[in-house]
């Protein structure tokens, strides 16, 4: 970011929004605007939408004990730059109210129910204010993520009934799926409206795995952030981590070694291969066709198989550490690490064109789960599920983290938005993952793998954006004594689930399983 | 069809293992159950203090693991100045009672 596009944006506002903004202040690629409460909605939707800007973020932070109110952010990603805005906006302890910003910027609707949650600010002229991720039990005027609301502390349970949309007509039946499921997946309830077979309305309704890691996270040093962020969501654990490690170090400003940066990138990747392989398998498994899915799983396996070799982790946990990697890759790894992914390659190859060589299974996928692209827009869906609406957004190229900078690698962005583009995206992002691995492991700088990582003095801000399998992730961070004081963590799942209720619209209910797994959502990423 | 079978049956083989028939060894940096070195311990509870997971409580002359707790993430191994913690390659811990899952070793203090 520079001054002249700072102030190209200031003075592409009207004087009555300008009005609103109180001061300006520019930090590396990141412009920080304090605003009047009352202007926030008007101003983020203004650089929202004149700009192309998306949002990245939005999230409260309990400032009583030092400027006796809560904070509001509004975080958003320009469009085309590597430049970032986060709009900081008052709100009064006393009278804890802002104005809604959904109505402006149509994803901030899930964001504006979180904070009501978690901190009791309440959003003025949000269309729907319904719990969205506290328990259905949880007491009301109980906010978990204030300051004076103890760790430990234990809340007694009510009853309080959720209201749920009502859909009514002559034949509309509703079928509710879950919490609890057929298979060992994650807790997550759904609630099905069908006329006849086509789905006329998809009711979600999350948070049964709320673990309060953002909480968790704000009562421990920064060194044991880095175990809790790789637990956040499992199969995401190294995005997660990585992210989380980033933001720590941008807090003290630590200067990561070349090294560290390329290894950090190769684990990226193999994260991503293990993902998107078992989703693509998990597509093929729920079009029944379950050799084509044993086949994918069987690579999955041996590529979880190379992760445990070279790290002692299937899932790739303990190389992330504050300022770079645990784990070296030598040169026995590396050639073991280029074999296996040889191996893959070609048995990916097989696996694709048995696919789509299987006309049973393409007619499942062809036109399932359309997901417009003016929907994966305003909804803000990130990662393959975006880029298969032709939301040609990764943060990897945007926002280029880590040694991304120095790779090259072609993003896939197709059009039409169903499950057969998602399964494309994923299937061509498998073969970028793996040229992405052999020019860093050809380009592996000689060095030091990790650098001393002094704690961060309280009171600043750093966040880092990670491009996970399932998409763009954030840490947010303000240090405080010795650890976090704000922690927010906002997983790709957190914008994706929205997908959903819009993509199963006039499908089969036998579809369902078949949408959900070609968006791979993450149920703990999401309720943290 | 024919392709898939190719695919399946004749290009990839048996890809399944005999366990637990034939033991599976892990590899090497495999971190698994904690294992003390009992002569080499002398209760400093550089472990207790640096677990995330608070599962190594060290009392007068015994050291407790409680594998129900342990993420095995190894930070008490790399904290241990004597060398007298090892992440062993052990990875079958299940027990059929809570308190089998904490083991107790007896330490110098």
């Amino acid at each position: 970011m520079n001054e002249r596009l700072m102030g190209e944006i200031m003075a592409s506002m009207a004087d009555d929004l300008a009005k609103g903004i109180k001061k300006t202040g520019l930090r590396g690629n990141h412009v920080w605007m304090t605003v009047e409460r009352d202007a926030l909605p008007k101003i983020a939707g203004h650089i929202h939408n004149s700009w192309g800007a998306t949002l990245v973020s939005m999230h409260a932070v309990d400032n009583r004990s030092i400027t006796s109110d809560f904070k509001l952010c509004v975080v958003l990603a320009l469009k085309g730059e590597d430049d970032f805005v986060t709009l900081v906006a008052s709100v009064d302890a006393e009278n804890p109210i802002f104005p809604s910003v959904t109505p402006d910027i149509f994803s901030a609707n899930w964001y504006e129910r979180e904070i009501n949650d978690m901190f009791g600010l309440q959003a003025k002229g949000h269309p729907d204010l319904r719990p969205l991720v506290l328990y259905d039990d949880w007491p009301e005027g109980t906010f978990p993520l204030r300051k004076d609301f103890a760790l430990n502390a234990e809340v007694p349970r009510i009853s309080r009934p959720y209201a749920y949309r009502k859909v009514e007509g002559e034949g509309v039946f509703v079928i509710p799926v879950g919490p609890v499921h057929a298979g060992v997946i994650e807790p997550g309830h759904f609630r099905f409206s069908v006329a006849g077979e086509p789905i006329i309305n998809l009711e979600l309704r999350l948070g049964y795995v709320h673990k309060g890691i953002e909480k968790l996270s704000e009562s421990m040093p920064y060194s044991n952030g880095v175990q809790l962020a790789e637990r956040i969501s499992g199969d995401n654990g190294f995005a997660h981590s990585l992210a989380y490690c980033q933001t720590v170090e941008a807090l003290c400003d630590a200067k990561v070694p070349e090294r560290s940066r390329y290894i950090r990138c190769i684990f990226a990747e193999l994260e991503r291969m293990h993902n998107h392989l078992g989703d693509v398998g998990g597509i093929a498994l729920d079009t029944a066709f379950s050799v084509g899915a044993q086949h994918a799983y069987m690579l999955r396996e041996r590529m979880m198989d190379i992760n445990d070799l070279l790290t002692g982790s299937r899932f790739l946990r303990g190389v992330n550490c504050l300022g770079g990697v645990r784990k070296d890759l030598d040169k026995d790894g590396r050639s073991k690490l280029t074999e296996r992914l040889v191996m893959v390659k070609l048995g990916f190859q097989d696996f694709y064109e048995e696919v789509i060589g299987t006309p049973s299974v393409m007619d499942r996928l062809e036109t399932t789960g359309v997901l417009s692209f003016e929907a994966a827009r305003d909804l803000n869906i990130v990662g393959p599920g975006g880029r298969a609406s032709g939301v040609d957004r990764d943060v990897r190229r945007d926002h280029p983290y880590a040694a991304y900078r120095n790779l090259s690698f072609k993003v896939p962005v197709l059009k039409q938005g169903d499950v057969n583009a998602r399964f494309q995206v994923k299937s061509e992002e498998i073969f970028e993952s793996i040229g992405i691995i052999e020019q860093a492991i050809s380009n592996l700088p000689e060095g030091e793998l990790r650098t001393e990582v002094h704690l961060p003095d309280p009171g600043r801000t750093a966040m880092s954006l990670v491009e996970s399998p399932r998409g763009e992730l954030m840490h947010w961070i303000v240090s405080g004594d010795g650890r976090p004081f704000r922690h927010k963590v906002r997983d790709a799942s957190f914008h994706n689930w929205r997908a959903m209720e819009v993509a199963v619209l006039g499908n089969i209910v036998p579809d369902f399983p078949l949408v959900n797994k070609s968006f791979s959502l993450s149920y703990s990423g999401n309720d943290l | 069809m024919l392709e898939t079978i190719w695919n399946g049956f004749m290009k990839k083989g048996v890809v399944t293992d005999r366990y637990p028939d034939v033991p599976y060894v892990p590899y090497d940096g495999h971190q698994g159950m904690p294992v003390i070195n009992e002569a080499k311990c002398i209760s400093d509870k550089a472990c207790e203090k640096i677990c995330p997971t608070a599962a190594i409580q060290v009392t007068t002359g015994h050291l407790s693991i409680d594998l129900g707790l342990c993420i095995f993430c190894g930070e008490c191994a790399r904290a241990c100045p004597h060398q007298a913690m090892i992440m062993s390659k052990e990875f079958e811990l299940a027990s059929k009672r809570r308190e089998g899952m904490v083991r107790v070793y007896v330490v110098q203090h």
